[in-house]
């Protein structure tokens, strides 16, 4: 039975052979007749034409070359050059009430003579995306690092665990807010444990100003935890295994494998990723479109931002406008400074 | 017996101190993904029941009969912007697929040229790129904003131009992908008289496209999930997230939540079969892309 299916799969793979080998061969002798039209005796040619028929190629291959990037270089001109060059005016316009335009210091004098004033919304979101970002910085990124260390060091189900960790990422924010949105309010399942386990009736997390913030933080942490894990577990994939197991042999536990191996040679890329967190330092967020719309306490910069822009007038625009060129201002000289640094770190050997 | 064997397995070669260790996170672990999972089963469990018998207890399994007939309630009711749930699916499915597709086929080729051919700008065009990823400055929300409106590109197709903004990571994993594709390939096409399109179409772009699918998946996924940009961009062309988004508002005057949750779930299903189908290859990408990072 074997011998007679090895025999098909023989006379099978022999007609195949045949078929492709009698194409192949009739799509080069077309070839040949069609190139051996345009084919020029190269060594009849003198100095002067071979060198103008290497220039012509080498134009025609800039042209083409020049015809793939053209689109995506427009692409950046519009949206990136003429995009951050825009920047410049609106953050410095300003609508008189006859609605003439005029341009001067007015947004960022606004902005800056609000901070100071009790119950400033600009204040409370600068304050929130500094707290998000510390938050997501000092408690997400060192726990994230630990789980991806765990499950590289195959934890019981880490397979399983791998997957469910993406799934904060796979599901669209919308979904993953609005299902922790109702549940952890009004009659919500969040809320009658509470009842049940701190006997406290009708604690509204997302609508009480008291627990707001946290409640958002919680979120923030809730989500984006797993973020990273899977970056740091790329990282830690890298590390040689004879380097481990030549470390374990010496008797070190698994947290001096941490400490001693894992650690110093996946350094680089933390150091890396971590600087590169710090240019976030006034992006921090959270989910106020789609939990609270800023209420009881919770906006920050991008909320803010979003909402002078889209629901606000011009002269809201102008104020946003101001926003982000004062957060520009900020982050580019630290950026560069950063990125000082990421060259300076210089890879583990091993 | 053979269970206990095996359940002693998983302690091999581990001290006293690291199975402690282990046993309390992985105690931790299923906690946490237990937190993960059980949103989206409550938000399933309560799309079959009534709104009565939601409002009742929130917590309970749902009564059977199920009420499937929220799903079909959802795909009449759940509407945005005049659209109807299904025009919401097309939106997003053009919106996601188009800037996968633009995304990719614009980055792959960008990158292929950037590596392959030497020319004046080669290396000021990558660094442009590497400075992008590093440096994040660029137009502020509001000039975006106007931008885009200035250039009548909302509310249509052509928001996808902006798709073809090749300068991220997945430029640089290209760019690092062709650094290993021989040029060998090239000089044989040449050989046979491909000309440059010929030689990036039929020789090289075929050794990408693995690359470009599992790539272009995770864009798709991104922009399924988008609200921010259709939000702004697309008011009038609400996308399935932007639609459930918007409908969230209806849904807390009128307390059809049982409904709102069978549309939310529905809009997770593409997404949730398209990882299964292609889990192990997005995340053996994701794990590529976080080594390149």
């Amino acid at each position: 039975m074997k011998k007679k299916i090895e025999k098909d799969i023989n006379i099978f793979g022999k007609i195949k052979r045949g078929i492709s080998d009698f194409l192949y061969d009739a799509s080069v002798d077309l070839h040949e007749i069609t190139s051996s039209k345009k084919k020029v005796d190269v060594t009849a040619l003198s100095a002067v034409q071979l060198k103008k028929m290497k220039s012509t190629r080498k134009t025609k291959e800039l042209l083409c070359i020049w015809s793939v990037l053209i689109l995506p270089l427009i692409d950046l001109i519009i949206f990136w050059v003429i995009g951050t060059a825009l920047s410049f005016p609106i953050a410095f316009e300003h609508y008189t009430a006859d609605g003439l335009r005029q341009y001067g210091f007015y947004n960022f004098e606004y902005l800056f003579r609000t901070i100071t004033e009790p119950n400033s919304i600009f204040l409370e979101s600068l304050l929130n995306s500094i707290k998000y970002w510390a938050f997501g910085f000092f408690i997400c990124t060192p726990i994230s690092f630990f789980m991806g260390f765990f499950l590289y060091k195959r934890i019981w189900g880490f397979r399983i665990f791998r997957y469910i960790f993406f799934l904060p990422s796979l599901i669209s924010s919308v979904i993953v807010a609005a299902f922790f949105k109702y549940m952890v309010g009004p009659g919500g399942p969040v809320t009658q444990m509470i009842e049940v386990i701190f006997g406290q009736e009708g604690v509204l997390l997302l609508a009480d100003s008291r627990y707001a913030f946290g409640t958002m933080l919680f979120y923030n942490f809730y989500t984006g935890l797993t973020g990273n894990v899977l970056y740091w577990l790329a990282a830690f994939s890298r590390i040689p295994v004879d380097v481990t197991e030549a470390g374990r042999l010496d008797g070190l536990s698994i947290m001096g494998e941490f400490r001693h191996i894992t650690f110093p040679i996946t350094w680089p890329f933390l150091a890396t990723m971590l600087m590169l967190m710090f240019t976030g330092i006034l992006s921090g967020g959270g989910a106020a479109l789609l939990l609270t719309g800023g209420a009881y306490g919770t906006y920050d910069l991008g909320y803010y931002e979003y909402l002078l822009t889209v629901s606000g007038t011009k002269n809201d625009q102008g104020i946003a406008g101001a926003i982000g060129l004062l957060k520009g201002l900020i982050i580019l000289p630290l950026a560069l400074l950063i990125n000082h640094f990421i060259t300076k770190i210089e890879p583990v050997e091993f | 017996m053979e269970k206990m064997k095996r359940g002693l397995r998983i302690f091999r070669g581990k001290t006293n101190l690291e199975k402690v260790l282990f046993s309390f996170l992985f105690l931790l672990f299923v906690i946490y993904s237990v937190m993960l999972i059980y949103p989206i089963l409550w938000g399933l469990m309560s799309s079959l029941k009534t709104t009565d018998a939601y409002f009742e207890n929130t917590f309970a399994f749902p009564e059977w009969p199920f009420q499937f007939s929220n799903y079909s309630d959802a795909l009449d009711e759940i509407t945005a912007g005049g659209m109807s749930f299904w025009g919401m699916v097309w939106n997003s499915t053009w919106f996601a697929g188009g800037s996968a597709l633009i995304t990719m086929e614009f980055t792959s080729i960008y990158a292929y040229v950037l590596n392959k051919y030497k020319f004046r700008g080669r290396n000021f065009l990558y660094g442009i790129c590497i400075f992008m990823m590093s440096v994040p400055i660029g137009a502020t929300f509001v000039s975006q904003y106007r931008l885009m409106y200035a250039l009548h590109i909302t509310n249509s197709y052509l928001i996808l131009i902006t798709a073809m903004n090749v300068y991220g990571m997945n430029l640089v994993l290209f760019h690092s992908f062709y650094s290993n594709v021989s040029w060998s390939y090239a000089e044989a096409a040449q050989m046979d008289g491909a000309n440059f399109y010929q030689i990036y179409f039929k020789a090289m772009r075929p050794q990408a496209v693995p690359m470009m699918f599992t790539l272009g998946l995770l864009v798709f996924i991104g922009k399924w999930n988008d609200y921010m940009a259709p939000l702004l961009y697309l008011p009038k062309m609400p996308t399935l997230a932007t639609g459930l988004f918007r409908y969230q508002t209806i849904v807390e005057r009128n307390g059809e939540y049982p409904i709102l949750f069978a549309g939310l779930i529905m809009c997770l299903i593409p997404i949730m079969v398209l990882f299964g189908l292609f889990s192990e290859k997005l995340m053996s990408n994701i794990s590529i892309g976080g080594l390149k990072g």
